[in-house]
């Protein structure tokens, strides 16, 4: 130390300073990167969260589905069940106001992702044919 | 062993096999020859020089009383002092100018960055018992436990040379590093400056060392935030599993808003609804049965006050029916 010019030695203390505080500016940049990572990563998740619950809830979807089935009001009106890889589709016959009603409101109401739903009225009569298609929970 | 005790070990065995000259007053550059790098052993013309006992133990402690104990004793001007504790318990202490050794190695051409070392010639000699020749019609010679510089004249009759004692100085220790630049900056204002810049050099890099864990932590607990809610781990993959759910959320609530939409169509007595049909959840064609082609207006105009997010887009009215197609603004080519 005694050998080594004040001069090298204010030097190397003033880069070292200088080094380090460059150091903790990055540092602290990265910090607020982070953070907002962070932030953001949360915000994600909730929304994944919160959307699953509305339209990934396979649960909810099977209950409603089997309410369908299994409803008394709608027997021997189911034409048709199929399921398939990834999708059910179901063909209901002759439903009057009322049950075209029901059927639709627990369709509807339930977190079923509708990929196609079709009315249509027999010719010279009151009633309707239904078919549904949606995607398997 | 610690890294300190291994760096120094090697300074130690370097310092070895370093040259070492005697430096007294008088001298020439033919007395020390091109080294590198030497230590010098400083004749008693070079540093003043007290044996005492002292009240510490350590010699660090002693070194304190040194600027008291040579008070009044040494002519005007900076000292350095160093005191090294003997085996009689006894402490060496020395006062010597850095000042004027260097004025001494600038006259005789020596660069003061190639003297690693000074060594005290009576600490450094002590057990050496025969005095010998140092050239320059001199010799040390021991007197009462001290080294006296005397005239060859004077020198009793077993003196050696300086070279059969090179063994003995071959394991030498207790030497201090010569000042070269106190007379730049005195050591107190350099002080001044170099403290409170180390100090703020410390504090900020303590600073850096817990932003540096922190971020750690942080990037830890984000690369856990996926996983921790039984997401995939990568934001990526939850990007685009997002984008697919918002998708289906917004298509699936305009088919119900769609669906409400037809289910709230003003039809009158006599009118109905022959068919709708949603595909892909995109568009969906409807029929209407109604009394009249004037009625068209009518239900578009309903159409638009339910505020429905398709449109109702080409009706034309045919045998009593209405046929159009209802789609979201630009989905239809």
């Amino acid at each position: 130390m005694k050998n080594i010019h004040p001069a090298f030695i204010v030097l190397a203390m003033t880069l070292s300073l200088l080094l380090v505080a460059f150091k903790i500016a990055e540092e602290k940049r990265r910090y607020i990167i982070l953070l907002e990572q962070n932030r953001e990563y949360q915000i994600i998740s909730q929304e994944i969260i919160d959307l699953k619950k509305n339209w990934g809830n396979p649960t909810a979807a099977r209950r409603a589905i089997q309410r369908v089935r299994s409803s008394s009001l709608l027997k021997n009106r189911i034409k048709k069940y199929s399921k398939r890889a990834n999708k059910i589709e179901i063909s209901f016959l002759k439903l009057d106001a009322p049950r075209l009603d029901f059927v639709s409101n627990q369709i509807f109401n339930a977190p079923l992702v509708v990929d196609t739903f079709s009315v249509s009225r027999e010719k010279n009569e009151s009633v309707a044919n239904l078919f549904v298609k949606v995607d398997k929970p | 062993m610690t890294l300190f005790t291994i760096i120094e070990s090697i300074k130690n065995r370097l310092r070895k096999n370093r040259a070492i000259f005697l430096l007294d007053k008088g001298q020439s550059r033919e007395d020390f020859p091109d080294e590198k790098r030497f230590d010098l052993i400083l004749s008693p013309a070079h540093y003043w020089f007290k044996r005492e006992k002292l009240p510490v133990k350590y010699s660090f402690q002693a070194k304190k009383y040194a600027p008291a104990l040579f008070d009044g004793y040494l002519p005007e001007g900076e000292y350095s002092y160093q005191a090294i504790k003997g085996e009689d318990g006894l402490f060496y202490m020395f006062a010597y100018s850095d000042r004027m050794i260097l004025q001494e190695l600038n006259r005789i051409g020596v660069k003061p960055s190639n003297v690693g070392k000074l060594f005290f010639a009576d600490e450094l000699m002590k057990k050496i018992d025969k005095s010998f020749s140092i050239g320059n019609g001199y010799v040390l010679v021991r007197h009462e436990d001290e080294w006296v510089r005397l005239p060859e004249s004077m020198a009793p009759k077993d003196c050696i040379p300086i070279t059969a004692i090179h063994d003995a100085l071959r394991n030498r220790s207790h030497g201090v590093t010569l000042t070269r630049y106190s007379h730049l900056i005195p050591e107190s204002s350099f002080n001044a400056i170099a403290v409170p810049m180390l100090l703020f050099l410390v504090l900020l890099t303590t600073e850096w060392i817990m932003i540096h864990r922190q971020n750690g932590e942080l990037a830890r607990q984000n690369s856990q935030i996926f996983t921790k809610n039984g997401l995939p781990p990568t934001l990526f993959q939850n990007r685009a599993i997002l984008e697919n759910l918002k998708k289906i959320a917004s298509s699936q609530s305009q088919i119900r808003h769609v669906v409400m939409c037809v289910r709230r169509l003003p039809l009158q007595k006599n009118e109905f609804l022959e068919s709708f049909t949603i595909e892909n959840g995109t568009s969906a064609e409807i029929k209407i049965a109604l009394l009249g082609k004037q009625r068209v207006n009518a239900i578009r105009s309903a159409w638009i006050k339910n505020e429905c997010p398709w449109r109702i887009m080409a009706p034309h009215y045919e045998n009593g029916i209405m046929s159009a197609l209802i789609a979201a603004k630009g989905r239809v080519k």
